[in-house]
């Protein structure tokens, strides 16, 4: 149970880590190939939540911690 | 009395919050429409009227050549199209062929996953049911098509899904009736959705839906590679979770 905790904990800092290092990413790549930027903000605002709203819910309902 | 924990409504109230937000910054072009109009350069203007191109809200024109589409079966040729957001296809067969007609197709999803496909309907202008129903397929016969014939007035083609009105037209100068017009690969039809059939509208899951499968209408595939990624992770990870969860649950382990 501990390595499936340390697991979810290391997915989590990584994919933090991972959209604020895409965020100039994108925006640089959005600018060079004249892409919509607003919609490259929407994409990547939405990843950002989905992510979030999802491991909420695994936090919630599936990874919770018993009460001793 | 245990104070109830605060996390599931700071959670809810975030969320939302950033939802919120989110869809209120979302580009008028979602909301309305993400197909930008298309333009062709086919002379249009010489056989139908401005006002039906300015009444709907997206048109098509083709000509029913033999350079049109994909033939199957030797005999029917398929012309993919997208209108108004619908994904459809319009076949015809090929000409001199002993039976002629055409039938337009209409592909849904099924599930967000799986596509289906009717067979649309057809009603000309008086609100005569013009179809001949051969198995599942609806078709329009050249027969019907020249009985209902009528310049400028369109023929109705419909399923449960959206309708759209189609406009036949052929230079009589050059053919004498429609099924000469058909054989010599001359007779052309306009396609007209109007503004209350469109299908392009987009909510915030039909979003989600496309980052996760990388189809973000104006954003570089690479880029939502780049931006989808996490989702799946996530989703990976809950996968993983839960059948952890039901392993633990099993009152023999």
């Amino acid at each position: 149970m501990k390595s499936h905790s340390n697991l979810r904990e290391r997915i989590i800092k990584f994919v933090k880590y991972y959209f604020i290092i895409i965020l100039p990413i994108v925006m640089v790549l959005g600018y060079i190939t004249s892409s919509n930027l607003g919609y490259v903000f929407l994409a990547y605002g939405l990843s950002v939540s989905s992510f979030y709203m999802l491991m909420k819910i695994d936090s919630i309902f599936l990874s919770r911690k018993k009460k001793a | 009395m245990e104070t109830p924990p605060l996390s599931p409504f700071v959670f809810v109230i975030t969320f939302l919050a950033v939802f919120g937000l989110l869809v209120a910054i979302m580009p008028v072009e979602f909301l309305e429409a993400s197909e930008e109009y298309r333009e062709q350069n086919l002379p249009t203007e010489e056989y139908f009227e401005a006002m039906d191109l300015e009444a709907y809200a997206e048109t098509l024109l083709y000509w029913m050549n033999e350079t049109g589409g994909k033939m199957v079966q030797g005999y029917l040729y398929v012309v993919k199209m997208d209108i108004g957001g619908h994904d459809c296809s319009y076949e015809y067969t090929k000409a001199n062929y002993s039976n002629p007609y055409i039938q337009l197709r209409h592909y849904y999803a099924v599930w967000w996953l799986f596509t289906d496909c009717c067979y649309m309907k057809w009603t000309d202008a008086n609100g005569v049911d013009r179809t001949t129903k051969v198995g599942v397929t609806n078709r329009l016969t050249l027969s019907d098509l020249e009985a209902s014939y009528e310049d400028a007035q369109p023929l109705t083609a419909k399923c449960k899904h959206f309708q759209v009105d189609v406009f036949f037209d052929y230079n009589e100068t050059a053919y004498s009736s429609v099924e000469d017009a058909w054989n010599h690969h001359g007779l052309m039809f306009l396609l007209g959705v109007e503004f209350d059939q469109m299908s392009t509208g987009l909510n915030a899951w039909n979003l989600i839906g496309m980052i996760l499968f990388f189809k973000m209408p104006s954003i570089p595939p690479p880029f939502s590679y780049i931006i989808g990624v996490p989702i799946w992770v996530c989703i990976a990870w809950l996968a993983f979770a839960f059948i952890i969860a039901v392993i633990k649950a099993l009152p023999f382990t």
